[in-house]
């Protein structure tokens, strides 16, 4: 486990140089930039207990928050889809409450993974810029901005890994 | 006490993560009030290091419109040394005091900000640059905010793209003060609010800066009117179109004031007079 584990710590330093570097300077329509850091929450395995992600996702919220001027907007918006992120791929799947621990995320089927990445990425984009935002009255650009941003991230990344997943035996 | 402990151990999962997500609320709410901004910003040396670097790269890309906008400002600069010297007088005995007054620090953006509500830049220049909290930066025609956090390489601005901000300025016709805010909706355009209605203000006005505020010098360009509402004899909304693309910054300047902490400790010391009487 605990190899397994500094192969995220590692994965936890490049993502938010990835997405400073190169994502966050996309700007389609001028603002939308896709939110690929997000995918560790994807990837990261399925253990007993939420100890592990939780923190690293909050870790991880924090380094974007740093770089982005964010003030932990990102942190809780990453916590947030970590702690839900099995109730809702079992919400898709369709699958009875008690077998949470063994739902193996490497194999799932594509049009489960599809929906999965869309839905949390949806989610995830939403509660950041509702914060950001911080008024309901601007709900309708907080949505357009949400569409906008989730639909680019969920194809970034469900391309991505689809990449990733065919080399899977000798990378990962 | 057993039982206690087994109730952690049992939840320990979502108490975590309830602790978690209250922490980030509480940086997130924390920055809502203006001065308390300064938990989670990118002044650090390893954020600025890396969003340094981020530009670094970037900035090739740019150089083009760079270079274009340093011709355009050399040639607005040539143009006033021109009238100046048309009326035949040195240079540095006309706005001496202005002169005297105010020193610029040049900075680049490497951290641009304008599709969230409340928008924060950073700067490469820092303390040891002369750079302090709440001065203000600005470009050749228009404002962009003012410092906020400083560290010795870095510092960060809080962008008049922010709910926060709210910029003295007036009107070049006939000098009526009023102030810039933003509504959030597009960085093209800002809001003009308190305006009297006997200022006559017309679609095509320029504003440019006013000279009640202790971080912008005067008559700096800001933007014209571009739009106005008016709702029982009062204006209801006025829309401002701004002079300066701030989507696209490269570089800045920072104004330092001479005088600033002098004016505010004089403004201050009235303020607190009056209140006692």
């Amino acid at each position: 486990m605990s190899k397994e584990i500094l192969k995220y710590i590692f994965l936890l330093l490049l993502l938010p140089v990835l997405q400073e570097m190169i994502f966050n300077n996309i700007n389609l329509f001028g603002y939308v930039n896709p939110t690929i850091f997000i995918v560790f929450v994807f990837i990261f395995p399925v253990y007993k207990n939420k100890t592990w992600i939780l923190l690293f996702a909050f870790i991880l919220g924090l380094s974007i928050d740093f770089l982005s001027n964010d003030n932990g907007i990102n942190a809780f918006a990453l916590v947030f889809i970590a702690y839900f992120r099995l109730t809702i791929l079992k919400f898709i799947r369709g699958v009875s409450f008690d077998d949470v621990d063994e739902i193996d995320i490497k194999h799932l089927e594509n049009l489960v993974m599809v929906f999965w990445i869309a839905i949390v990425t949806f989610i995830y984009s939403f509660i950041v810029f509702l914060l950001e935002q911080f008024n309901f009255h601007l709900l309708g650009q907080v949505l357009l901005k949400t569409i906008l941003t989730s639909i680019l991230t969920s194809l970034l990344l469900i391309f991505g890994m689809q990449l990733f997943n065919n080399k899977k035996s000798n990378v990962w | 006490m057993f039982q206690i402990f087994r109730f952690f151990s049992n939840n320990k999962s979502i108490l975590l993560f309830l602790f978690l997500e209250f922490v980030s609320l509480v940086f997130i709410f924390r920055s809502h009030s203006y001065h308390q901004s300064k938990y989670i910003t990118s002044t650090n040396r390893l954020s600025g290091y890396l969003i340094t670097k981020s530009h670094n790269i970037k900035s090739y890309f740019g150089l083009k419109e760079k270079n274009n906008d340093l011709v355009l400002e050399n040639v607005i600069l040539k143009n006033e040394l021109e009238r100046l010297k048309q009326l035949n007088r040195p240079v540095s005995m006309l706005s001496v005091d202005t002169i005297r007054k105010y020193k610029f620090v040049s900075a680049n953006v490497i951290k641009n900000s304008y599709h969230k509500r409340d928008n924060i830049l950073t700067l490469d220049k820092g303390t040891l640059d002369g750079v302090k909290p709440n001065m203000g930066v600005i470009l050749p025609q228009g404002i962009v905010g003012i410092t906020i956090n400083v560290s010795e390489h870095y510092s960060t601005v809080v962008s008049i793209l922010n709910s926060k901000t709210s910029i003295n300025v007036k009107l070049k016709k006939n000098k009526h003060f009023g102030s810039l805010q933003w509504n959030g909706k597009t960085y093209k355009t800002a809001q003009l609010l308190d305006i009297p209605t006997q200022s006559n203000l017309k679609v095509g006005d320029t504003l440019v800066s006013g000279g009640q505020s202790i971080f912008f010098p005067e008559q700096i360009p800001i933007g014209i009117v571009s739009k106005i509402e008016v709702k029982n004899r009062n204006y209801e909304r006025i829309d401002v179109q701004l002079f300066e693309d701030l989507s696209a910054l490269h570089s800045v300047y920072v104004v330092v004031n001479k005088f600033k902490d002098e004016q505010k400790e004089l403004e201050d010391k009235s303020e607190s007079q009056m209140n006692h009487e």
